[in-house]
């Protein structure tokens, strides 16, 4: 009895070791997958756009289209483009990103059939000049994301010009709200634990005061941050953070505060406004429809509206025809219809139900999409993601400063002034591609 | 190796004494044929090694000692990086967290085991429900201790400043039950009568005063005073404080990222690092990382080696005549109220409950009975399976588990089919340079993953195996393959001496003798499976880091659907998590006593 369970176990034990050597020589001999399987990599997508995307390519009857979602998609997809094992389309949210990969001539450029579906600011952003030879796009935008915006409860703005302000009339709107004994609820939501959203404050005041400085330093023109205009618009956002009363349950509230938690925040009347980019359309079209929170544009210094934008560009690595194919169909109008389902959806896309010849009636949608094909718009691609581009991406360490520096600057005791001049030398640094120095500023 | 005649003698190197070897009829060829035998029984596991641990971890070296130029420059480099105030702060919090962590661990495990003793209920529910959170993937006992802690879940206690007390909590739940196992088994096998049968009413035939107290303190220090407890203590702080490196998962799951500046520790600033390939001051914090691990590891083991037992106090004359003749100081009356049996009854059921209420906070709020849609608010609700639908409606989940199935079996299947052939080779045949494979195998083991992941990514980009499912096969069985080769060497060199030249004797080839060996060791091999298996299944960093095209796998699902947690959306990352745990809980619950004792013993009875 003893041998026969021994036996079963050097058999059970063969099989398995058969089943191993099997799938490396499948590997080996088909590569990472089968034919009729397409890849698409894409970047850190939460969960409820993987699936709307699955949904997507669900509809594409070429091939089975996989979507998998990569953490730190920057370190995979550049060891699988160098191993020459990649996926057929990998979508990810930095141009800065394509353009190195393009660089190192791993990456197909995009068909004219799909770049002349957005306006040129968005292919220029990917365009890549190889050696003599024509400069060629290497990314189709499939998303887009406007981030020049503030969401409001309509009541909360009852009477008030706010289309209008500039950013002084909001600092004053803010204040007196803020002062205001009666008012219920505080005038301002910041979703300072995402992060993110605070250096999209900086950049939209500095693309509304100094829209120059802001492109040569998303370029790499310029490292140096030590500019009048820089300074002040920190000054700016110092004021407004710290006014008494202007966040939500105060700074402590903020810093765990996400993006995804303003709607409910402005639902409840809990804030007036909050500052949220169109994705934010998602959450907010579950709220009931009465006195559902709508949107307006950053105020500009002299009426200009600043335009923020961020968005996903696809790629398809060399030598990848499935590929190709797939995102020409993704840029369709057939797949922007269907990715449309998503709310928080945005294409940037002259196919866009929401363009000036699309089919659908939402004003909200329509109102966001509209600026990204208006030619007479400048269009300024999120400085967070642009930084540092020739290092590999610098975004999260901005996050990381604009964090600190809102801790700082509303906590009551720090040395604004301090808190500035390290913002500034730290932002330096990145830009040049060193290590942001220590500085402590004391109470 | 051998002489002529029936019978030879050879000398077993690696033991250092005089070994009787059957090799049948002489045959010049034959002691050729054994070295070649061993060679290549050690050959694939040993390549792996080298090629996937070894070089990355002398490119890792190189490049944190050499300049840009291409010239040494020793230790400037490592100067440079630690003169960092923000950079000493991570090293400095990863070096507490492997001292504080193994210290709570070691001590409440060992609490445990004991107070377990005084009450009779270490065979209970509590000893399961502690087992079972030590098999939980540590992302999904992130998610569990996440949607405890989270603002807009349950407590809402994770703020700035609470991020090290909330990653601490969850650590000591999920590493705690190992600890109580181990001592569990090994107060089992001491022969000290106030091992196993302690109730806590000590031996009141013995002279020493703490052999013979029946107060709490005595009580629990009592099993200590036998070398194999502490030596186990010392060889599970150690365990536990290789393990902390995995603070990184619960990192990853738990901490917001404006709060993870507060929670940095090595792993993580390795892993957001913007270089692709190996850079400079990367390299030199692998390097002061590694150096540590090293010497502390080195020093653990020293210590565990010099561990003797503690002699019994006799008491002096003026003690002797102040004990009663009647003998009842600590016998009749006990030192107070709080008597070990008592505290045990306490404490155990206390612990039990404790221990339960993240799994049932993780079941609720999968069950959509624990929900929130605003922040600050919570209720309670029916339960339905609403979430657990949408998680497998998703499609992913479904895909998730099939992948994992596939990546921890074939897994497994070739640690187990490398490291056994080596083992037997290492134990019994002794090839050249055996002692100082123990030594470099015992190396491997505590190297932590993500020190190596750049340059082990680079020598797959070489081979063309990034991306692919035998690419993150590979990393898989090279990083399990050193702990198997040493379980079983241990429980093949535990072998008795005459089975293996009766063996030889019998057997028609090398290949007939290492089969049977390998039968008599079943029970190792058996924890060996398990434990890989489980380890596979848990894993989060290989997943992220080593992604395979065309197959999901379970940790990165998890770490994905945890950054939905809060604002409404917590029920799908909770059944996701929940999900996840099942099999390794199962597996490990069912064969906790073949683990351990596989662990221990090894070789079959």
């Amino acid at each position: 009895m003893g041998k026969l369970r021994d036996a079963r176990v050097l058999v059970a034990g063969a099989v398995v070791l058969a089943f191993v050597l099997g799938l490396l020589v499948r590997d080996a001999i088909q590569g990472p997958h089968p034919d009729d399987v397409v890849e698409v990599l894409v970047g850190d997508w939460s969960d409820g756009e993987v699936s709307y995307l699955r949904d997507v390519v669900a509809h594409y009857t070429d091939a089975h289209v996989e979507v998998r979602a990569q953490e730190d998609i920057e370190t995979v997809l550049a060891d699988r483009l160098e191993a020459g094992n990649p996926p057929d389309v990998a979508i990810v949210a930095r141009p800065g990103l394509v353009r190195r990969y393009a660089s190192q001539g791993w990456l197909e450029p995009v068909d004219q059939q799909v770049t002349s579906r957005v306006r040129e600011a968005w292919n220029q952003l990917v365009t890549v000049r190889s050696g003599d030879g024509p400069s060629r796009v290497y990314g189709a935008w499939v998303k887009a994301a406007h981030k020049s915006l503030f969401w409001y409860r309509p009541e909360a703005l009852h009477n008030e010009a706010y289309e209008s302000w500039t950013w002084t009339d909001l600092a004053d709107w803010v204040e007196g709200r803020a002062a205001d004994d009666a008012a219920i609820g505080a005038p301002l939501a910041v979703a300072a634990q995402s992060q993110w959203p605070l250096t999209d404050w900086f950049e939209n005041l500095l693309a509304a005061r100094d829209p120059d400085l802001y492109d040569r330093l998303a370029s790499g023109e310029t490292t140096s941050w030590d500019h009048p205009a820089v300074h002040s618009v920190l000054e700016s956002l110092a004021d407004l953070w710290a006014t008494p009363g202007a966040l939500t349950g105060g700074p402590e509230a903020a810093l765990e505060t996400r993006w995804n938690d303003l709607p409910n925040l402005l639902r409840d009347g809990r804030a007036a406004v909050a500052f949220g980019p169109s994705f934010m359309a998602g959450p907010v079209e579950d709220l009931p429809a009465a006195g559902r929170p709508t949107a307006f544009g950053f105020p500009g210094e002299e009426g200009d509206n600043p335009l923020v934008v961020g968005g996903d560009i696809a790629v398809v690595p060399e030598g990848s025809d499935e590929g190709e194919r797939l995102v020409e169909w993704l840029t369709d109008a057939e797949a922007i219809q269907l990715w449309s389902q998503d709310p928080g959806y945005l294409s940037p896309s002259r196919l866009s139900p929401y363009g000036p010849d699309g089919a659908s009636e939402d004003d909200l949608r329509r109102y966001l999409t509209q600026p990204f094909l208006d030619r007479e718009r400048p269009l300024h691609f999120d400085l967070s993601d642009e930084l540092g581009a020739a290092q590999g991406g610098v975004g999260r360490e901005m996050w990381d400063i604009f964090s600190q520096f809102f801790e700082e600057v509303t906590d009551g005791g720090s040395d604004r002034g301090c808190a500035i001049e390290r913002v500034v030398d730290r932002l330096g640094a990145l830009s040049r591609g060193e290590t942001p120095p220590d500085v402590e500023c004391g109470g | 190796m051998t002489s002529g005649g029936t019978t030879g003698e050879a000398t077993d190197r690696s033991r250092g004494r005089v070994l009787e070897l059957d090799v049948g009829p002489a045959r010049s060829t034959r002691a050729v044929a054994i070295g070649a035998v061993s060679g290549l029984l050690v050959l694939p596991a040993s390549g792996l090694l080298v090629w996937l641990i070894a070089l990355p971890v002398l490119r890792m070296v190189r490049a944190a000692t050499t300049g840009a130029g291409g010239g040494v420059i020793w230790l400037d480099r490592i100067a440079t990086v630690l003169s960092s105030d923000a950079t000493r702060a991570v090293v400095w919090r990863t070096f507490l967290w492997a001292v504080v962590a193994p210290l709570v661990v070691v001590a409440a495990g060992y609490g445990l085991a004991v107070a377990a003793r005084w009450c009779g209920a270490r065979r209970g529910w509590v000893r399961a429900v502690l087992l079972a959170s030590s098999a939980v993937p540590l992302a999904v006992t992130g998610v569990t201790f996440r949607l405890l802690v989270d603002p807009d879940v349950v407590l809402g206690w994770l703020g700035p400043g609470r991020v090290t007390g909330a990653l601490g909590l969850a650590f000591v739940w999920a590493w705690v039950g190992l600890a109580y196992a181990v001592f569990d088994g090994v107060l089992d096998e001491s022969d000290l009568p106030l091992g196993p049968t302690d109730t806590g009413q000590g031996d009141q035939d013995s002279k020493d005063p703490v052999d013979r107290g029946t107060g709490l303190g005595k009580a629990l220090v009592r099993p200590m005073r036998d070398e194999r407890a502490r030596r186990t203590a010392v060889v599970v702080f150690t365990l536990v404080a290789v393990a902390t490196v995995r603070v990184f998962d619960l990192i990853l799951v738990m901490v917001p990222r404006p709060q993870r500046a507060d929670a940095e520790i090595l792993p993580l600033t390795m892993w957001e690092a913007t270089d692709t390939a190996v850079a400079g001051s990367e390299a030199a914090l692998a390097v002061v990382w590694l150096a540590g691990l090293l010497a502390g590891v080195t020093g653990m083991a020293a210590w565990a080696r010099r561990v003797r037992p503690i002699r019994q106090r006799v008491p002096d004359e003026r003690s002797a005549t102040s004990v009663p003749e009647d003998g009842s100081v600590g016998s009749a009356v006990p030192d107070s109220w709080v008597t070990p049996k008592r505290a045990g009854r306490i404490v155990m059921p206390v612990v039990g409950a404790l221990w339960v209420v993240p799994v049932i906070v993780l079941g609720a709020v999968a069950l959509g009975m624990v929900s929130s849609a605003v922040s600050g608010r919570w209720w309670l609700s029916a339960p339905d399976l609403d979430a657990v639908r949408s998680a497998f409606a998703w499609g992913i989940l479904t895909d998730s588990l099939i992948g994992t199935t596939v990546v921890a079996t074939v897994a497994t299947a070739g640690v187990v089919a490398l490291a056994l052939p080596a083992a037997y080779a290492l134990s019994w045949l002794a090839p050249p340079g055996t002692q100082v494979g123990g030594i470099v195998l015992a190396a491997a083991a505590v190297v932590p993953v993500h020190v190596l992941a750049d340059p082990l990514s680079d020598a797959l980009v070489g081979v063309g195996l990034v991306g692919s499912l035998a690419g993150l096969l590979v990393v898989h069985v090279v990083l399990g393959l050193p702990f198997a080769v040493l379980v079983l060497r241990n429980a093949l060199s535990d072998l008795p001496e005459e089975d293996i030249r009766r063996s030889r004797l019998e057997a028609k080839s090398t290949g007939d003798t290492f089969r049977k060996a390998a039968l008599k060791i079943l029970p190792a091999l058996s924890a060996v499976v398990v434990l890989e298996f489980v380890q596979v299944w848990n894993d989060l960093f290989v997943g992220l880091r080593f992604p395979a095209s065309g197959s999901s796998v379970l940790g990165p699902l998890v770490h994905m659907v945890a950054r939905n947690i809060g604002a409404g959306t917590s029920g799908m990352a909770a059944a996701t998590a929940f999900v996840a745990a099942v099999v390794p809980v199962t597996i490990v619950v069912l064969a906790r006593d073949e683990i351990v004792h596989g662990l221990v013993r090894g070789v079959r009875e």
